[in-house]
């Protein structure tokens, strides 16, 4: 047992780079410093909450958003984006915080369009919603997946006064609670 | 019915030895079952009880998980340290409340070396927010003054003011001494059950202090700069291995991370760690399903094994069944006598695993709880393993209904007639 769970430990951590590596040889692009993995169908979610003040961050790459990454060029990709930003500025259709803490969205605060950062092949965006409440909210229902289909997972990253956590999302499974 | 009891017994007690060898099986099967179970529970809980109160983990670039390991298990080792000067600025940002620098790299008799300062003693959490305690003494106010987890103590038998000297490396080598620079114990923490218990903690400048005559890893040949000496160089740090941050407010967490693993000047990451804890178990997810896997199979050959003697047994009793049935017993008595006795086999192995469980725990846990710092506390039966348990003891009175069922289908006259 003594050297059981170290190996174990070892063994784990092998495969997890492995997958991480192999991710990497199979999409072969450099990605920006400090931004994560950028692979279509999923997406992160950050949520921190504090006394009754609650931060999400989005962060998805923009293929799963509009369907394409490359700055619109027709007037009908020109339409997606601005029905996607349309959605980004009402975080409440997206993102229910329980109906009992009262909480109010702050305008949204969304970076990176396509096209605009210079970058042709792939977009990752970015969108920062923060709500104030009138109680602590207990628990959130991700609306993300219904809104934006091409989404097939969220890898969610939690910071709640019940501690810390990751847990994963996905169109069957939409309820985080702490 | 209490004589069927009876018979049930005495014809058990006739076939003894087979029946206790099954039994034993089944004991051993479900102590494995409901130990995989433990431990797998007791280890989630002991890591997460590690750390507290902590909002993220700086270190190099390199794995989430890796750094959470190194940084607050000593598990594995780091790839990288970063700059004194990179860890200065993260202390300065708006949001950060507080830090402690932990500097690795030493050993004391195989126990890790941490370098940190006063933080350490005011800000470290463990369990649900509970802050460190002395057990006697003092935190470390020199540089050549220590202070000692409670596990170090107890297991080297260390008091106040003793003199050790601590070891570069993990202490395998035993060229590798800093025995010209002894320390005095100034302090030793109350247990924890976390690995601070494990470990030895100097200042900062108490690490730099010891490898100031050092290079590459080895002393410097001719040169040695004595103890009294240190003092007229520059100890302050140059490099940490890691720190831990606490925020004045929770919800800036991700925005410091990303402020964090965005720093221009050093690839620097900073990772919650409760969130990296769950991507460890995420991963390790797989390992514990192996082995909990294994364990309900090696459950599923006790309980063949049980019928398989029960069925066995109908052989040599068939006389036993047919004097039963000619003093009038029906097919029914038959079928109750053989389920009673292949579930009172699995109800009484699951009472002897318990048993053991306790009896392993009792034995073996103190010797976990020191070398892995897993504390398998002899807790009751959680739910969990009441559902295993039930389990267990579902399929054991289903497989044994088998041969009840085969013996209640024989003809009244089978076993009468001797066939010669």
């Amino acid at each position: 047992m003594k050297t059981l769970l170290p190996s174990l430990l070892a063994a784990g951590l092998t495969l997890a780079a492995g997958a991480t590596l192999a991710h990497g040889q199979a999409h072969g692009h450099k990605h920006a410093p400090g931004h994560g993995a950028h692979v279509h169908g999923q997406a992160r979610l950050l949520l921190a909450v504090h006394g009754n003040t609650v931060q999400i961050s989005l962060e998805s790459p923009l293929d799963n958003l509009l369907g394409f990454e490359h700055a619109p060029r027709t007037p009908k990709e020109k339409e997606a984006v601005e029905a996607m930003l349309a959605r980004l500025k009402a975080p409440e259709t997206l993102l229910a915080l329980s109906p009992a803490a009262g909480c109010k969205a702050e305008p949204a605060q969304v970076s990176a369009l396509p096209g605009q950062d210079g970058q042709d092949s792939h977009g990752d965006l970015e969108a920062d919603f923060s709500f104030t409440c009138a109680n602590p909210p207990r628990d959130l229902e991700v609306k993300l997946f219904t809104a934006f289909p091409r989404l097939k997972r969220l890898d969610v990253q939690l910071a709640t006064p019940a501690g810390q956590a990751a847990q994963r999302l996905a169109p069957g499974k939409t309820r985080l609670s702490w | 019915m209490s004589a069927l009891l009876r018979i049930a017994l005495l014809s058990a007690w006739n076939r003894r030895l087979t029946l206790g060898l099954t039994l034993l099986s089944i004991a051993l099967a479900v102590t494995l079952l409901l130990g995989v179970e433990r431990s797998r529970v007791a280890a989630r809980t002991s890591f997460a009880q590690s750390v507290s109160g902590t909002d993220l983990i700086l270190g190099a670039r390199t794995s989430p998980v890796q750094l959470l390991l190194y940084s607050v298990f000593r598990m594995g080792g780091a790839t990288n340290n970063i700059g004194w000067d990179s860890y200065q600025d993260v202390t300065r940002h708006p949001a950060v409340a507080w830090t402690i620098p932990i500097a690795l790299g030493d050993s004391h008799r195989g126990f890790p070396v941490i370098g940190t300062n006063d933080a350490y003693f005011e800000h470290f959490r463990y369990g649900r927010g509970r802050a460190l305690e002395l057990a006697e003494g003092r935190p470390f106010a020199g540089i050549f003054e220590t202070v000692l987890g409670a596990e170090v103590a107890r297991r080297l038998g260390y008091r106040l003011g003793e003199s050790i000297t601590l070891s570069h490396g993990s202490g395998e080598l035993k060229v590798a001494e800093h025995g010209d620079k002894p320390f005095t114990v100034v302090g030793i923490l109350a247990p924890t059950g976390t690995p601070v218990d494990h470990s030895v903690h100097v200042s900062l400048e108490a690490i730099e202090a010891i490898h100031l005559d050092w290079q590459g890893g080895a002393p410097m040949p001719g040169v040695q700069i004595a103890a009294e000496h240190v003092q007229k160089f520059d100890l302050s740090p140059k490099t940490l291995t890691a720190a831990l941050i606490g925020l004045k407010n929770r919800a800036a967490v991700f925005k410091v991370q990303r402020h964090i693993n965005g720093y221009p000047d050093e690839p620097l990451l900073a990772v919650l760690p409760g969130v990296a804890l769950d991507e460890l178990w995420r991963v390790v997810a797989l390992v514990e399903q192996a082995l909990i896997g294994i364990s309900v199979l090696v459950v599923a050959v006790g309980l063949a094994g049980l019928v398989a003697v029960i069925l066995a047994s109908l052989g040599e009793r068939r006389r036993e069944l047919a004097v039963l049935r000619s003093v009038g017993a029906g097919p029914r008595h038959i079928l109750a006598l053989l389920a009673l006795e292949g579930g009172a086999v699995t109800l009484a192995g699951m009472g002897l695993g318990l048993l053991l469980l306790k009896l392993l725990a009792w034995t073996a846990g103190p010797l976990l709880e020191a070398r892995l710092g897993l504390s398998l506390a002899i807790q009751g039966v959680t739910l969990a393993e009441l559902k295993l348990l039930g389990a267990v003891a579902l399929t054991g009175l289903a497989a044994s209904l088998l041969p009840a069922v085969l013996a209640y289908r024989r003809a009244l006259s089978d076993g009468l007639t001797p066939r010669l």
